[in-house]
């Protein structure tokens, strides 16, 4: 039984760890860079892991969400400012992943994508109101290994794995490109790969789901094979879209080129998997960053919150939510492409992510939280060379960000 | 840093946050600059067409729905479509060289605007053959742009 | 207080301050936003209320921000800023544990509010999740 949990766990951690912003970003850089960026998504990677088991870690030893100890640990000031980069960051990433899975259904029957956003909200609400957070998270996940499509899809297109392998571990960006772009875009990876919303909630998750102590090894297990999995998906978006949309010269901009290079090269079938990936993932992202953003505010000042609870004992948790959702659908009708949305996001992710990681780094580490459970020597040392890279990526990102016109 | 510069500073960045967002199109006024500009505009009007080319081979080949065939052509389409409304709107220098790559290239976008709307109205009316038939003007046009792109990098 | 907590010496910022506020079911109520002190019998400070809500709060912030946040908290409300009385504290470890149950307690004005005039009004709002 326990070894079905963890099963259960690690497949969930593979379809759960990739969103829209893993799938417009990793297709984008594939399709222009071939996989000189591949370095980014693995470096990203192993930053999330890091940062995910340290926020697993405090969640199952204090039993608490980060927010709370973030303001306890750190201050009123400092958790205000962490609170507010958080929300604004996890909210973008809420209307964006609102807007794939819009996209996503749009590609699976023609109908607007714009029909489709207020029925997406409302879905997206009533699972968060109604529906168990173990089912909600089990089933996304689950669904969301659909993704693997990609992998099937580069295995059918005969590739020189030596060829992508050098490419991966001996990066050089391609001539045409300029080492400005070609840094913006390692920035928009690691903001995809370590997307702030996915720590806390992992975090508020484990609360939800009870974690005590005897839970910290289906935790770790959960962070060490789910995202390396989720970042193997990653790479093989860019694998496929730098062998079927680079040499035609593709750039990506629409959801439908995300997908094309799955169906020329593996068929109907594989393509209807992928757009249940699609969709799958995107909402469960969806569901997760509703959630973080009420997860945030309410741990923040002290409000009762989470699913574990009767609604009504959480009313300011489950109104910040809805405000939340409101605004995020509001963003999406406005009409701006929702893939300009993700792209905006992961940039902004990159930016956040100091003021996100930094807390979870100092309550990790206190003795007085987390006992004998707090970081050891070689943790500490690594995660804070991995703060070091993402202080100075998000300093950079503003600066780049205006110098390449956001990439072009 | 004193207040007073601290908001002079914040306004700088805002603003120029805001232009660089905007990617404000204007005007092109030398003819290195409207030969970049030109050299952007080919390259996206590339991608859009090898977007719409791709998706009809992926059809022909039976490997595609319906529905998504349909949603790639037409925002190839729109994609397209601004694409040319952008470049359309540079005030080019005065210069010929400058009026000469204007005509041709605005030639090329006019071609590929109409193909690409052919493309869509016969997938459709699920014209596969028609379909497959006027994507044949595709490459040529791709190879035309693309020989433009060469010459304005 | 209890008799183990009577004259234990805190430091506020890192024993008080800021710390989740949880009833005798572990339901959650606050944070300690603040608190008042006073001087006891034998010239010692002791704690005598924790305060709560934005009121409470926004002075602790300096500059600016503290003075927004106080100004339009006062704005929204005219009642005296909820407290509780310091006797409630049971214990004080990772979390400010008080003897007394949430439902006992008039701490949260918004939680009520919210909770009478929107959330009740939506089906599902008594069941858990299922």
């Amino acid at each position: 039984m326990k070894l079905l949990q963890v099963a259960l766990g690690i497949l969930t951690a593979i379809g759960g760890f990739v969103d829209i912003g893993d799938l417009v970003t990793n297709a984008l850089v594939g399709a222009r860079f071939g996989m000189s960026l591949a370095w980014a998504t693995l470096v990203g990677m192993v930053g999330i892991c890091l940062y995910a088991e340290m926020s697993g870690r405090v969640a199952a030893v204090t039993r608490r969400g980060t927010f709370d100890l973030v303001r306890e640990r750190l201050g009123p000031r400092a958790g205000l400012a962490n609170l507010i980069a958080s929300y604004l960051v996890t909210a973008l990433t809420f209307a964006a992943e609102i807007g794939g899975v819009a996209l996503a259904l749009e590609l699976a029957t023609s109908v607007n994508y714009l029909l489709w956003v207020p029925l997406v909200a409302f879905f997206a609400w009533l699972l968060i109101w109604r529906v168990n957070f173990s089912i909600l998270e089990n089933g996304a996940g689950l669904l969301g290994l659909a993704l693997l499509a990609f992998g099937f899809a580069l295995w059918r297109l005969h590739p020189d794995f030596g060829h992508l392998a050098h490419q991966i571990i001996a990066p050089h960006k391609p001539g045409s490109e300029r080492l400005t772009t070609y840094w913006y875009y390692a920035i928009a990876l690691f903001g995809a790969a370590m997307t702030p919303y996915e720590v806390f909630f992992f975090s508020s998750g484990g609360v939800e789901e009870g974690w005590s102590r005897k839970d910290l090894m289906v935790a770790r297990l959960n962070v060490y094979v789910g995202f390396p999995l989720g970042a193997t998906i990653s790479l093989f978006i860019a694998a496929c879209a730098t062998l079927v949309l680079k040499p035609r010269g593709i750039e990506v901009d629409t959801l439908s080129q995300v997908a094309l290079p799955v169906a020329f090269a593996a068929g109907k079938v594989a393509l209807a998997f992928l757009i249940l990936g699609f969709v799958a993932a995107t909402f469960g992202a969806a569901l997760e960053t509703g959630l973080s953003c009420g997860y945030a505010a309410a741990q923040y000042f002290g409000w009762q919150w989470g699913k574990f609870v009767r609604p009504r004992q959480a009313s300011r948790f489950h109104l910040a939510v809805l405000l939340t959702l409101i605004a995020a659908t509001g963003l999406v009708l406005t009409t701006i492409d929702p893939v300009k949305i993700t792209e905006y996001s992961v940039v902004f992710s990159a930016i956040a992510l100091p003021l996100t990681y930094f807390p979870i780094l100092v309550i990790s580490n206190d003795p007085d939280y987390m006992g004998e459970q707090k970081n050891g020597r070689a943790l500490n040392f690594l995660a804070t060379v991995f703060l070091v890279i993402i202080v100075v990526a998000s300093v950079a990102a503003i600066p780049l960000m205006i110098w390449t016109r956001a990439g072009q | 840093m004193t207040r007073r510069g601290r908001g002079a500073a914040l306004v700088l960045l805002i603003g120029m946050l805001l232009l660089t967002l905007t990617g404000c199109v204007g005007n092109a006024r030398t003819t290195g600059a409207y030969r970049g500009k030109a050299h952007l505009s080919a390259e996206a009007a590339i991608s859009s067409l090898e977007t719409a080319l791709l998706a009809v081979q992926t059809s022909a080949k039976g490997n595609l729905f319906g529905s998504v065939l349909e949603v790639t052509l037409s925002q190839a389409e729109d994609d397209f479509g601004s694409v040319q409304q952008q470049f359309d709107s540079i005030q080019p220098p005065n210069t010929s060289e400058a009026d000469k790559l204007r005509s041709r290239l605005d030639d090329l976008l006019t071609r590929g605007a109409s193909t690409l709307a052919d493309l869509r109205i016969a997938a459709r009316r699920d014209q596969q053959d028609l379909m497959v038939h006027t994507a044949q003007d595709v490459q040529p046009l791709v190879n035309k742009l693309d020989a433009l792109a060469q010459a304005t990098s | 207080m209890t008799e183990t907590s009577h004259g234990r010496v805190l430091d506020l910022n890192m024993h008080l301050l800021d710390r989740q506020v949880v009833d005798r079911d572990g339901r959650f109520v606050c944070k300690v936003d603040d608190v008042e002190l006073e001087r006891g019998a034998d010239g010692a400070m002791y704690v005598a209320k924790i305060l709560i809500g934005p009121r409470a709060l926004g002075p602790r912030f300096r500059g600016r921000l503290g003075v927004w946040v106080r100004a339009i908290a006062e704005r929204l409300s005219t009642d005296p800023i909820p407290t509780i009385d310091f006797a409630v504290v049971e214990d004080i470890g990772s979390a400010v544990k008080l003897s007394a149950s949430l439902d006992d307690l008039r701490v949260a004005p918004l939680e009520d509010w919210v909770r009478d005039h929107i959330v009740s009004r939506v089906p599902g709002s008594r069941h858990a999740s299922e």
